[in-house]
């Protein structure tokens, strides 16, 4: 397997390429989602409770304490993916009916959707590395360059992941006066 | 055919794309482009150093915020604008003025089609010449930057296979983007949380307010 950043940039591409296809209108409802989950995902893990949560479940079923990080990873992925299916499949905040024409329209949108793939991935690394890369997800050292972008992902950008809560409020109100 | 036939060919379709272009734009935002180009050029070359100064002033400004100069201690804020280097030195001076008057011409080109702004006018000839009146005013200003890049490939070579001059070419202007984003990112380094939280938020404001504009339609 390559390094661990070709996959992420695979993933913001994939993503940007999709925000295009669906439009900056509905992509921004996503953003909205994903940002209020970063943020709150933050919260929990600068405390400490989505592990001690896991660690809990994980007494009452007998689990192995030794993996209990890929337990805490796991649960978290599974949550994160779970989101995204549902408002990528459901409905969410988008903005209108109408999407910008053009090629501002196109650029928009993936612009918005490499946000959304930004968070996505971004997130899923950053506990994938907090958690030591559980199931061998890295086999060998990250790179200089992925050492890089570890201090640029959702969670480390920011003093704290509950930065993400300011733009996304921000948008919400921006949705909501219209 | 002779190099001397196949330069006048290049430079005249080159010239053709030009007057084309002036005669879909018009007299008037030709004018206005032409004016702007020139004038700005001359300016920038004559009195650039105001504006590098200015540049300077306002990044020593930045400097005397981020030290607490408007809230904190005096003297610290008053050491660390002395520290400070100047943003635009003598080596990236000429970059530097370059790029005000290549956004300056950009504007001028996108503000100039905009009918509402600029009205076409109804002399065609006139719009035809002073399409070509731009071409040549961008072939003087611009050749002499992209012959950096162009040089780079040997004439023998371009003849002999032109898709493998035109790989060439497309390499080394992804090269010359590579290193200029590697060079800003450094030059820009380290950006602050909150500047980023301002870009992501100010970014995702400007994309949704259009949007926002087009429901209440």
């Amino acid at each position: 397997m390559g390094p661990i950043e070709i996959l992420f940039y695979t993933v913001v591409v994939i993503f940007a390429f999709i925000g295009m296809v669906r439009g900056s209108n509905r992509e921004l409802g996503n953003s909205i989602i994903f940002m209020y989950v970063v943020a709150v995902l933050g919260f929990a893990e600068e405390r400490g409770w989505s592990e001690r949560a896991v660690q809990e479940i994980a007494n009452i079923f007998g689990a192995d304490p030794a993996r209990i990080n890929e337990l805490v990873f796991v649960t978290i992925a599974l949550f994160f993916v779970l989101i995204i299916v549902v408002t990528y499949q459901g409905k969410t905040f988008d903005f209108s009916g109408a999407r910008i024409p053009g090629c501002l329209g196109l650029l928009t949108g993936f612009a918005v959707g490499a946000l959304n793939g930004y968070l996505i991935a971004g997130t899923l690394w950053y506990f994938a590395n907090e958690y030591g890369y559980p199931f061998n997800l890295l086999t060998g050292g990250l790179t200089p360059t992925g050492q890089f972008l570890l201090g640029f992902l959702p969670q480390t950008i920011f003093p704290s992941a509950f930065y993400w809560a300011i733009p996304a409020t921000i948008l919400l109100i921006v949705r909501v006066i219209r | 055919m002779t190099t001397e036939t196949q330069i006048l060919i290049a430079f005249a379709l080159y010239l053709i794309f030009f007057g084309w272009l002036g005669y879909r734009r018009g007299v008037w935002p030709e004018l206005t482009l032409f004016l702007v180009t020139v004038v700005s050029w001359v300016l920038l070359q004559e009195r650039g150093s105001i504006v590098v100064r200015m540049t300077n002033f306002f990044g020593k400004f930045l400097v005397l915020i981020r030290s607490g100069g408007l809230t904190g201690s005096t003297e610290d804020a008053l050491q660390a604008v002395s520290e400070a280097p100047n943003v635009i030195t003598d080596e990236n001076q000429y970059g530097f003025l370059f790029l005000v008057w290549a956004v300056i011409v950009l504007f001028t080109f996108i503000l100039t089609t905009n009918t509402k702004i600029v009205r076409r006018g109804k002399h065609k000839f006139a719009a035809v010449l002073l399409g070509l009146a731009n071409g040549l005013v961008f072939a003087a200003l611009l050749l002499p930057v992209l012959g950096q890049v162009l040089t780079t490939i040997p004439a023998q070579q371009a003849e002999a296979a032109p898709l493998n001059a035109l790989t060439v070419l497309v390499t080394e202007l992804w090269q010359v983007f590579v290193r200029t984003i590697q060079n800003v990112w450094q030059w820009v380094q380290p950006v602050p949380p909150s500047v980023w939280l301002i870009i992501i938020t100010l970014l995702l404001v400007l994309i949704a307010w259009p949007v926002r504009r087009s429901a209440k339609r």
